[in-house]
């Protein structure tokens, strides 16, 4: 924990000093460009927007705006100014919106309306309409993807939605490794299909995003059904798991499924398959569970905690031919 | 039986996820459910045109349609009730594949191997039993001595190998033993014949990888 000064315009009621402790709230990592404060008082904390201006939201941030809606700091809110976005948290936005607190709801409102790229991610979570391309040259790539009930993958939609993606993957350098990616993209989308519901009633709808620029491949997949504790729940191998950070640490680790038979589940391993040899970044969030991996060649690493509850699973996969494994942000006003 | 996977509802040139495998294997579940497939059919699937596929494909047709094979060796013994559509139930049903390219039967040979279970790919196809078929995945020595002695004789008793092989030190319930087991993992059918069994094998000509 540090001391930050008080942004200008904060004024804490009965605070008469002007540094407060940071603590960054749900992130793994501190977000540089925003930072939430526990304001102590009478041991009971509660969150404020410290960062104003800028704020690049990625997929931990997501949580940490969610915690502040539900703390119920519209004022903050409303005075958040955006200035980039990651695929996985334009996925998981558009995924959750139903189910955010109204504050945020209308902040994701005021966003959307100023964000091409935010507005075809909602839209393409709530349409049941063919995708459209939404952007592509030379080597950059954008698009969303919904995923709707089991045929959700037919050959005449998602077709040349995947060809789309490897040939972006390919013209970024990712040459052939674009095929197992493509593979790995689709395992895991098909898996809402799969687990995201109860067998009696429809899947949930999804939502897939990916971005793509020179030596740099992300997606994100995304739902708000039922999540990965409760799915896992189903099988008596995993009816003893206690809540979902737990439950997400057996799906990776231990490749648990929800069937008891026919063995471990799959989407992981083609997924670490397909990020070998690449710097992977890999972030899940589900119940109150939260797991980030980062997959080096030399190896692969993952921390867990809780975080604020939310409904379905979201996944954010980045990937780069070199440097360190990083969620790559593109500005607000990409397709504007 | 014949399942033409390229041909199957969605029609898909690569045959990935447990959401396809388990549209293409509709037909079949529907079949097999309705009594219009006699118990010991041999089901091939064929994944000529095929051009790529993934473990939760295989899982959802090759070896689902396995281990609804071996749940029904295994009687009342069953592990679990099916409690999803998508579980296997005991079918006496003996599994193939055919038509595989070669990138698919590396992708076969990665998905069985690791589990220690074995799937015969067809090379020559007769209408119940293969003309020649290649082992993939894994067997063990001693079930592979006793299926390559069961593939040369095309129909053998527990006793017949017992005296057929006498220096091999194994007992007549060993064999029994050991044939009993290739059943269970679909490789021989078996038939009563008075007070023994009768061991038949998949395939006239089992060559191995």
């Amino acid at each position: 924990m540090v001391d930050a000064p008080l942004p200008a315009g904060i004024a804490l009621k009965d605070h008469k000093k002007d540094r407060i402790p940071i603590l960054p709230l749900h992130g793994i990592d501190a977000n540089p460009q925003i930072c939430f404060a526990f304001y102590w008082n009478n041991f009971e904390g509660f969150p404020i927007l410290v960062s104003m201006d800028g704020v690049r939201i990625d997929s931990p941030t997501v949580a940490d705006l969610r915690h502040l809606a539900e703390a119920g700091d519209s004022a903050a809110l409303s005075r958040l100014s955006v200035s980039g976005v990651s695929i996985g948290a334009a996925v998981e936005l558009a995924c959750l919106y139903a189910a955010m607190p109204l504050q945020l709801r209308n902040v994701c409102d005021k966003w959307k309306a100023s964000s091409t790229l935010l507005e075809k991610a909602f839209g393409a979570y709530e349409s049941v309409e063919l995708p459209s391309k939404l952007d592509m040259w030379a080597s950059r790539a954008l698009e969303f993807f919904p995923i709707r009930g089991p045929s959700w993958s037919d050959p005449i939609r998602y077709h040349p939605f995947e060809s789309r993606f490897r040939k972006a993957a390919a013209d970024a350098g990712f040459g052939k490794k674009s095929v197992a990616l493509a593979g790995a993209l689709f395992e895991m989308a098909d898996n809402v299909v799969q687990h995201g519901g109860n067998d009696s009633g429809s899947p949930p709808p999804g939502l897939i995003g990916y971005y793509i620029c020179d030596g740099h491949v992300s997606f994100a997949i995304g739902d708000a059904g039922r999540g990965v504790l409760n799915s896992l729940r189903e099988n008596p191998v995993w009816t003893g798991l206690e809540n979902s950070k737990n439950a997400l640490i057996a799906v990776v680790q231990n490749h648990a499924s929800r069937r008891s038979m026919g063995g471990e589940g799959e989407g992981f391993k083609e997924l670490f398959r397909a990020l070998a040899n690449l710097n992977g970044l890999i972030q899940l969030r589900s119940g109150d569970g939260r797991i980030k991996i980062s997959q080096i060649p030399a190896g692969r690493q993952a921390e867990s905690q809780f975080t604020i509850p939310g409904p379905g699973l979201q996944l954010s996969v980045n990937c780069s031919l070199s440097g360190q494994p990083r969620e790559e942000i593109f500005p607000l006003d990409y397709l504007t | 039986m014949l399942v033409k996977l390229r041909e199957c509802s969605p029609k898909a040139a690569l045959a990935l996820g447990a959401s396809l495998a388990e549209a293409h294997m509709k037909y079949l579940k529907e079949s097999v459910a309705g009594g219009a497939l006699k118990p010991g059919s041999l089901v091939i699937l064929d994944f000529k045109g095929i051009k790529g596929t993934n473990g939760s494909y295989i899982k959802g047709t090759a070896l689902w349609l396995w281990t609804c094979g071996n749940l029904s060796t295994n009687g009342s013994q069953a592990l679990s009730p099916p409690r999803h559509r998508a579980d296997p139930r005991p079918y006496d049903l003996y599994p193939c594949v055919t038509g595989l390219a070669k990138e698919l039967e590396a992708e076969f040979q990665e998905f069985f191997r690791p589990r220690k279970l074995p799937l015969l790919l067809a090379r020559e196809m007769g209408q119940e039993v293969l003309e020649e078929a290649v082992l993939l995945g894994h067997l063990d020595p001693a079930l592979r001595f006793t299926l390559n002695a069961a593939t040369q004789k095309q129909r053998v008793t527990a006793p017949e190998l017992y005296k057929a092989n006498p220096n091999e030190e194994v007992t007549v319930t060993a064999w029994n033993n050991r044939l009993n087991d290739l059943y269970a993992l679909r490789l021989l059918r078996r038939i009563r014949a008075g007070r023994v069994w009768q061991y038949e094998p998949l395939a006239k000509q089992i060559t191995w990888e």
